[in-house]
């Protein structure tokens, strides 16, 4: 009887016992082998070391290729990147920029993509495909923060992980140990910012990367000349007229829908306001930079014109349609659909005609810099008539990227 | 006796008649808030005499303001009364119209149109996500009114059959947003918030009618419904009967709130802060209480919907967002005040 008031606490005990002793003989056992192990690895180390001073004249402290990338971390490597893994592919991730640097090879340099380009910018897949389809062989890791396959990349040859510094939370969060520890390079480029120095350090850091400094500087060069030749001109007008008043939309949710706007800072707002103009989403919109617009106050700040963003979302019959799968008749009944909208047919921008589409998807990628003109072009029909969006977008496919020219980018009502 | 009946429904009577009164108010406050700069003075111009107004005031006036002001009256006392009557069905206070599955049902029928867009339905244009949110809440409901018949309709077994149908739907509604590009999830998550920027012309007289038919239903069964309140039992012997009530009532509530839900999103709280104001301020007769939650309801959503237009000038705030922050406190109050 007495016996039965200790078995509890003793049978506890035991099971507290043994579970510590396991994990303390367990980490005794580890310890001891990582002690063996790193010894090893200094043999093997000092070994090479010794082989390497011997055999080269290069200074053992210095890596072949070095750069700070827009995280500002120093990122060094040994050779150029010969295996990465992208993300955001169809949304301003590496992806565009290293067919621009890599041409038709891209495919050989990516050992895993997300889905972002397949699913979501479906007309540039297929188009990009004709003319590369190893594209489409190339293993679909998923995205961070959300499928990434984290195991299946540590278990494959890659060298590189190539992010935008908005994933820098994700990645500190669920890779950056382990893949430090397994030798994957983490490399952070940023196109969303729409910045100048962004767009031209993320060229010039994955062309010291991939070794191909010399196309990087033709791209950066292509890149400077476009974008200043709006800028330097746009400073000069705003010197004697005000920023117009537009307003921007995303065309993707069909009439019934107002699509996200943006404010003068992000993604199309900061394009516009680059090239002169003033988002009336400024100062409505969440800080995120972007939501819909009140229909009401649309009416009543009454912009000289309307910018909406067309793209490819079959999901949505009544959507803006633009990219490679489009056409001008289809685009054009596609944006009368909008026109029609309650109060619309008594707007300015409206009763002028001062529409126009831009494709949702060239922005935040280094080609943008036509977006650029196409807006300096539509706010300052004078002043900036010699200039030509989609000329400048097709030289810069032709001149760069593997993939056919072709369909709608740039309309005008 | 008699006279002190006829005083006490005279009192209440006044009581509801104010609160029309109030409900009046705040549907103004509603119809007059909004970012453009128009006037009152000039609405009523508008309202009377449309012709004399430019097209873009005409548009204001009634294609948005005047939409949404009769929605948030019409969506609010849908779920003020919806919620009074699962309340008492129930025997449960703290009940909602959505207890029983029917805003997971509608999330999950607005979330897969979103998502994998309408195939043939498409014609439907921009009546096909109500249309099928509307679908997926009868499901919902018709999942829970199956289990219930095999249970005898007891309040117990339709909770839990119905906390059962919120958490498979809530699974499904969380694998379509795995599904979905950042772009829909954002659409998604809109919609789950609620908004009465969808009304027109069309949906408002279906919410209408459909508010019409089963509040004129819901005052006929007033006396049993009342009887209800003072327990199984006691209503029984009265010669009610209970399970039939409980099941007519069910099916009545999932039809109007599954069509407010269609229209409007999920917005949250009304059926359960309206119905409490109501019973707070007049008790439980049935005859009153059930007027007076649809009249709590649809001044509670007015109001909030002014706020939301205000809020932030030239972007409307979600309202379902407004009307929780609102609601959860006072729900926990009111938990906490319960003897």
């Amino acid at each position: 009887m007495k016996f039965k008031r200790f078995l509890m606490p003793t049978l506890s005990a035991i099971v507290v016992g043994t579970g510590v002793l396991a994990g303390c003989g367990g980490n005794a056992g580890t310890q001891t082998e990582t002690t063996s192990a790193s010894s090893t690895t200094a043999a093997t180390t000092t070994a090479t070391a010794a082989a390497t001073t011997t055999t080269t004249t290069t200074a053992a402290s210095t890596s072949a290729i070095e750069f700070t990338d827009c995280a500002g971390q120093t990122v060094k490597l040994e050779k150029p990147l010969e295996h990465v893994v992208v993300q955001a592919s169809g949304s301003g991730g590496a992806f565009m920029t290293m067919s621009a640097l890599l041409g038709k090879d891209v495919y050989k340099y990516i050992s895993g993509i997300d889905e972002g380009l397949e699913n979501n910018r479906q007309d540039m897949w297929q188009q990009f495909i004709k003319t590369v389809p190893e594209l489409a062989d190339i293993p679909k890791i998923g995205s961070l923060g959300k499928d990434f396959d984290t195991e299946g990349i540590l278990n494959s040859d890659c060298d590189a992980l190539i992010v935008s510094t908005m994933n820098k939370e994700a990645v500190d969060a669920e890779v950056k140990e382990k893949f430090e520890k397994a030798g994957i390079n983490i490399i952070y480029i940023e196109l969303h910012d729409e910045t100048e120095e962004n767009h031209i350090k993320t060229v010039e850091i994955l062309g010291k990367a991939f070794g191909k400094e010399e196309q990087a500087q033709k791209i950066i060069d292509f890149y400077k000349e476009h974008r200043s030749g709006v800028e330097d001109k746009v400073a000069e007008i705003l010197k004697s007229n005000e920023r117009p008043d537009l307003y921007i939309e995303v065309g993707s949710g069909g009439p019934s829908e107002y699509g996200n706007t943006y404010d003068n800072e992000m993604m199309w707002g900061g394009i516009a306001y680059v090239a002169g103009g003033n988002s009336i989403g400024d100062g409505v919109v969440p800080e995120s930079g972007y939501g819909a617009i009140d229909p009401e106050y649309l009416l009543e700040k009454d912009p000289k014109k309307i910018v909406f963003a067309g793209s490819y979302w079959p999901k949505v019959e009544d959507s803006i349609r633009l990219g490679f799968d489009s056409n001008e008749e289809d685009t054009r009944k596609l944006v009368e659909g909008y026109l029609a909208r309650p109060g619309w047919s008594d707007l300015t921008a409206v009763k002028d005609g001062e529409i126009y589409v831009v494709h949702h998807g060239l922005a935040r990628e280094v080609y943008d810099v036509a977006c650029y003109e196409f807006f300096a072009k539509l706010l300052w029909p004078e002043e900036f008539k010699d200039v030509d969006a989609t000329a400048t977008l097709k030289e810069y496919y032709d001149t760069f990227l593997p993939y056919d020219f072709d369909g709608t980018w740039f309309y005008e009502y | 006796m008699s006279n002190e009946y006829a005083s006490f429904t005279r009192k209440k009577t006044i009581i509801l008649i104010i609160a029309l009164i109030i409900m009046a108010g705040s549907f103004f406050f509603n119809l007059f808030t909004g970012s453009s700069g128009t006037t009152p003075a000039q609405m009523f111009m508008t309202i009377f005499n449309p012709g004399s107004a430019d097209i873009k005031t005409r548009a204001i006036v009634w294609d948005m303001r005047m939409p949404i002001a009769i929605m948030g009256v019409l969506v609010g006392a849908a779920l003020g009364v919806a919620g009074a009557v699962m309340q008492t069905i129930l025997n449960n206070p703290l009940a909602s119209p959505y207890t029983l599955g029917v805003s997971a049902g509608a999330g999950v029928g607005a979330s897969l149109v979103m998502v994998l867009g309408g195939g043939g339905l498409v014609i439907l244009g921009r009546f096909l996500v109500p249309a099928v949110a509307f679908i997926f809440s009868i499901t919902a409901c018709f999942a829970i009114y199956m289990i219930s018949k095999a249970r005898q309709f007891t309040p117990s077994v339709m909770v839990l059959a119905g906390i059962g149908m919120v958490f498979f739907f809530q699974a499904f509604q969380s694998f379509l947003q795995y599904m979905a590009s950042a772009e829909t999830l954002q659409n998604i998550t809109f919609w789950t918030f609620g908004s009465l920027q969808k009304a027109d012309w069309v949906n408002l007289p279906i919410l209408g009618g459909v508010f019409a038919v089963v509040f004129i239903i819901f005052m006929f069964n007033a006396w049993k419904l009342t009887a209800m309140r003072l327990g199984d039992n006691r209503a029984k012997s009265m010669g009610v009967n209970v399970d039939r009530i409980r099941k007519q009532m069910f099916i009545l509530i999932s039809i109007l709130t599954a069509t407010a839900v269609a229209f409007v999103g999920t917005i949250g709280f009304i059926g359960i802060v309206g119905p409490h104001i109501a019973r707070m301020i007049l008790g439980e007769d049935q005859r009153f209480f059930m007027p007076m939650s649809s009249v709590c309801g649809a001044i509670i959503l007015s109001l909030a919907s002014g706020v939301s237009k205000i809020l932030v000038p030239g972007a409307i705030f979600p309202i379902g967002i407004i009307t929780s922050l609102i609601g959860v406190p006072f729900y926990l109050i009111l938990l906490l005040r319960k003897k």
